[in-house]
């Protein structure tokens, strides 16, 4: 544990709306060490990029974010971001200069307004030099680096003279300009096409092994989730419900939800024919949420009585291999449900 | 109990938190939260009644003079007595003027000799209600020869009060009026460049352009004074109401045109025309759902215009002409701004405007937040 | 980009074109005519009313004539030499009676757009950053009040304060002592000082609907996607929100002006009336009633002239300001 980059410990993001409490995060657990690969996976709406914005802390200004997240800087002592002021010296130091972060939409991304080249130095001029030829260099040499042709001629150019892809590794470059030690990348391909992304990913992979970076990769798409990470996190409804290596998820995947997800991946092959898998019901707003797993109503193998009660914890039901099951008996150990089970006074 | 609810309760169903509503309902619950929004629909139909059955509500004919009462205040409505006697029914005392010579101005003082008690339902002049009953009852009044003036009256010793509800009607309407005739030359245009588009797109763009760009009172000043002077109250009327809504088209056509193009492209419209439905089964079932609410909406936020524009018309004598009655002609006795200064209530029309029109705004306003019931969760 | 320009003048050109076939036309839409006007009203003050000279009157103003060939009379020479044409009703050339006039509605708009700016941007900037404040419902209900207020009675309001207060009549442009003086610097001056009223009373309206119309906009521009990307990168929140957000509200509010513009024609012509300036609003309304063409054609024609070319230069302006624009126009 001695190279960890970022711990997460049971962080919370609740955000009070008029309709209810609204618990997009909802106490989850992880650690990123340097130079590592983390996938955080899971449908529209589970909560995943509110996590990733909590650690940013860019979430909206109303919404209440406990736990702890612990950076452990290159040089200096651990922060708890979660204790530092939204809008202070330090985050802002961390922002862009120590994590970096790249959005889904490569588009709106930009501002429409100002050329490339502005907004990129913009962010070396933060955090690395003063000098306004010395950040054009290293925003030109960048550019270069994320494969655009051209550069200097692009740095004068808006971002609606450039093609998606461009776009996007544009976002790259501006990422990269501060050598972050963590890349966060919410759905960085979702909104290119798919010969696009397998160049974009290519470049991140690559980018990767030249600036030693770790990336916290967040996605729906589980492909993508086998070509670029070593862990996983599968996200539900604000709670993480299993987290493991990218082996095991693919072919041992022990939350009933996982394989869900897995099983509706299309497949190409002798079964082909086959209609495509898809998981019922659709996913309940966490507005108000009743107590209980989270995946209660659409699982197969819930236990009434037991599941829609008591959530179940995050607990290794394997080596290295972490499930909220209680089709595991280790998980319902964990939470002492046996002496609950008789009581069904439905407390968390 | 029966043993139906029995077995029920054994085998309790799966509860799902939540719960399918229609886009209607969705509206609805959301506006619905916006109290204000919600508050000022009421207030504002309560205005419609008031306005519709204004001759039952006046106290007064909006024509009826009192000759001994020019440019009385309001008249003071009492509880206690000059003795202190509390009295349930609330009751005014006799008014008594007396002409100041070095001014000209009446003075008016209260007469504690003679008081007269409010009365309800009372009998007082005849009028028609809604153009067909003979009645003469009205909501409230004071029995002759004590006169009960809420809102002062007039240069003529009209009840102002009186005249205010009658001219709310005509300013009411006025705006419904020219929005009907706006809404259906904006649904015309916006609709035939929307769903056409090319070269009548691009002509009918051209001409809104060209209408927005000019000046819209001189317009509306010109469009006026078109109105033949011998034209009756009703004939001025509906013209007026055509000159509102031919200068107030184009923001409607502009919603139409940009709704039903960006709606042409959604995908849903796209699905719909690949699984073979027809043009008009797109149109009616697909494309008009989709912006019904932001024409509402729109609907809602025009009538202030119109009421706004009838006002700033009639009180520059080319909009409604007296003897008609609109807040617009009311304020007109306001032009002269010594009198308005002496006689303050006379302003009370211009503040009536003012209500409506921001009760209008505010319903406008809740209505457009609850129609996209999607966007704040 | 010059093809572009070009278009756009000859399109201006159009529309000016049009304004003055349709303005001519609906002046004398209404039955009778400026003699018929005048010979009732020397009826009604009870003079004699001499044939002849209306006869002669008729002649000389064209009024025998198809009214197409009247237009012709008015527009040829307007056109070619700039000759407004005599007016019927003061027996006098047209330019020099609203020469000063439309320069007084051109300075009162003027001013009253730089007011509405300059109130309104700090005003809704603090509004949306502090959306839901005390602040922030103290000026939009302000804002409300203002929007819903028609000009004349705030201009009423205003006179009636004034005169109750201060014991003063407020109006006009100008003191009594600059009243016919030729211009000089000292006149100008003295018109500064009597701006601020009617500036202030023309433009509520405007400044309330900006406030509300900027205030969402930038509610909007908050929660784009470039503005998080903004963060992400550590900027400093009051320089992050001046240079995106701010800048990209800009765009809405420069080509504002153009719809601002007939709007704040409008509000000046009807508070001049209550107020009793010296603008072209009072002067047009009476040309209106009394049918007085020449008059009232040249009015409503210059007017579009300065809303138009309004329009055209806040155009010019987005384009500079909005490389999008720029980029879809040069192609």
């Amino acid at each position: 544990m001695d190279d960890v980059l970022l711990d997460v410990q049971d962080l919370k993001t609740y955000l009070p709306l008029e309709e209810g409490l609204l618990k997009a995060v909802d106490g989850i657990s992880f650690t990123i060490r340097r130079g590592e690969t983390i996938g955080l996976v899971g449908e529209s709406g589970c909560g995943k990029s509110m996590a990733v914005r909590s650690i940013m802390r860019l979430a909206p200004n109303f919404a209440n974010i406990s736990g702890r997240v612990i950076y452990h800087p290159q040089e200096g002592d651990p922060v708890d971001i979660v204790q530092l002021d939204a809008h202070g010296e330090r985050i802002r130091d961390i922002r862009g200069g120590e994590i970096a972060m790249i959005f889904q939409e490569p588009m709106t991304s930009f501002s429409p307004l100002h050329t490339i080249g502005n907004q990129i130095t913009e962010a070396i001029r933060v955090h690395r030099t003063q000098d306004r030829k010395q950040a054009h260099k290293i925003a030109i040499d960048l550019l270069g680096r994320v494969g655009m042709s051209n550069p200097s001629q692009r740095m004068s150019e808006h971002p609606h003279q450039l093609s998606g892809g461009m776009r996007q590794r544009a976002m790259i470059a501006m990422a990269l300009s501060c050598e972050p030690s963590l890349l966060i990348a919410d759905e960085p391909t979702t909104a290119l096409d798919v010969t696009v992304q397998a160049q974009v990913l290519q470049l991140m992979r690559d980018l990767q092994d030249e600036f030693g970076m770790s990336i916290l990769y967040i996605t729906h798409d589980l492909g993508v989730i086998a070509r670029m990470v070593q862990h996983v996190a599968v996200m539900y409804l604000g709670k993480i419900v299993e987290f493991t290596d990218v082996d095991s998820l693919f072919y041992q995947a022990k939350h009933p939800y996982t394989s869900a997800l897995i099983k509706s991946i299309p497949k190409i092959g002798k079964k082909s024919r086959r209609r495509l898998e898809s998981i019922q019901g659709a996913v309940p707003v966490p507005i108000n949420r009743p107590p209980g797993c989270g995946f209660f109503p659409r699982c197969s193998v819930a236990i009434p009585g037991l599941c829609d009660r008591v959530d179940p914890p995050l607990v290794q039901v394997a080596p290295r291999h972490a499930a909220a099951c209680y089709v595991y008996p280790e998980v319902a150990e964990a939470a002492n449900v046996s002496e609950l089970e008789g009581q069904g006074d439905g407390t968390r | 109990m029966s043993t139906r609810s029995t077995v029920a309760e054994l085998t309790p169903p799966v509860e799902l938190h939540y719960e399918i509503l229609s886009q209607r309902q969705l509206i609805w619950r959301k506006f619905k939260r916006h109290r204000v929004a919600y508050f000022c629909m009421y207030f504002l139909v309560l205005f419609y009644v008031l306005a519709i059955f204004a001759e039952f509500f006046a106290p007064y004919g909006p024509f009826k003079r009192y000759t001994d009462y020019l440019y009385a205040p309001p008249t003071p409505i009492h509880f206690v007595d000059e003795n202190g006697a509390f009295s349930l029914r609330p009751f005014v005392y006799k008014i008594t003027s007396e002409l100041d010579l070095n001014t000209f101005q009446r003075a008016y003082t209260e007469d504690t000799s003679e008081k007269y008690f409010l009365q309800f339902f009372t009998k007082g002049q005849p009028y028609r209600l809604l153009g067909f009953i003979d009645t003469d009852i009205h909501l409230f009044g004071v029995d002759e020869p004590g006169v009960y003036f809420p809102s002062g009256t007039d240069g003529l010793g009209r009840d102002l009060f009186s005249r205010m509800l009658l001219g709310t009607r005509t300013s009411l309407f006025v705006g419904l009026m020219g929005l009907a005739v706006g809404f259906a030359l904006g649904l015309f245009f916006g609709g035939l460049s929307g769903y056409y588009g090319g070269g009548i797109d691009m002509l009918i763009q051209r001409l809104i352009e060209f209408l927005q760009s000019l000046p819209t009172l001189p317009l509306w000043m010109a469009l006026a004074a078109l109105v033949p002077p011998e034209w009756t109250p009703i004939q001025v009327y509906f013209g007026i109401s055509l000159v509102l809504a031919i200068v107030g088209w184009t923001g409607l056509a502009r919603v139409v045109r940009g709704k039903l193009i960006s709606l042409r492209e959604e995908d849903y419209v796209l699905a719909a025309k690949l699984s073979g439905l027809s043009e008009r089964a797109i149109i009616t079932r697909h494309l008009l759902p989709g912006f019904l609410s932001y024409l509402i909406v729109h609907l809602t936020l025009a009538i202030p215009h119109m009421i706004l524009g009838e006002t700033a018309l009639s009180f520059l004598g080319l909009g409604i002409q007296p003897p008609a009655v609109s807040l617009g002609t009311l304020l007109q006795d306001s032009q002269n701004v010594q009198t308005v200064t002496i006689n303050p209530w006379l302003l009370l029309p211009g503040g009536l405007v003012v209500v409506i029109v921001i009760a209008f705004n505010f319903l406008g306003d809740g209505l457009r937040d609850a129609a996209d019931p999607y966007k704040h969760l | 980009m010059l093809n572009y320009l070009l278009r756009r003048l000859l399109y201006m050109a159009i529309v000016l074109l049009l304004v003055s076939v349709l303005s001519f036309y609906i002046i004398n839409l209404p039955p009778g005519s400026w003699i018929q006007n005048y010979a009732l009203e020397l009826e009604a003050s009870g003079e004699i009313v001499d044939q002849e000279k209306l006869e002669f009157l008729k002649v000389r103003y064209g009024l025998d004539l198809p009214l197409h060939e009247q237009y012709f009379r008015w527009i040829i020479p307007l056109v070619t030499k700039g000759n407004f044409g005599e007016s019927f009703e003061w027996g006098q050339p047209v330019w020099p009676l609203i020469e000063e006039r439309l320069f007084l509605t051109m300075t009162i708009s003027i001013a009253s757009i730089i007011f509405i700016y300059v109130v309104s941007v700090p005003i809704a900037l603090y509004s949306a950053i502090n959306q839901y404040s005390i602040g922030d419902y103290f000026f939009s209900f302000l804002g409300l009040i203002g929007l819903a207020t028609p000009n004349f009675l705030i201009a009423l309001v205003f006179m009636i304060i004034m005169l109750r207060v201060f014991g003063v009549t407020p109006g006009g442009l100008f003191s009594p002592e600059y009243l016919r003086e030729p211009w000089s610097l000292a006149r100008f001056w003295d018109l500064l000082t009597h701006l601020p009223v009617p500036v202030i009373v023309v433009g509520t309206a405007g400044t309330a609907s900006l406030i509300r119309i900027l205030r969402a906009q930038l509610l909007d521009e908050f929660q784009k996607q470039y503005v998080l990307t903004a963060r992400s990168k550590g900027l400093r929140e009051r320089f992050l929100i001046i240079k995106y957000p701010l800048r990209m509200a800009f765009n809405p509010i420069v080509s504002g002006i153009g719809s601002l513009l007939p709007q704040i024609v409008s509000g000046s012509a009807i508070v001049s009336i209550v107020l009793g300036l010296p603008t072209t609003g009072p002067l047009l309304l009476r040309a209106l009633i009394a049918q007085d063409t020449y008059a009232a054609a040249s009015m409503l024609l210059m007017l579009s002239v300065l809303t138009v070319l309004g329009v055209f230069l806040s155009d010019m302006l987005l384009m500079w300001l909005d490389p999008r624009i720029r980029y879809e126009r040069a192609n």
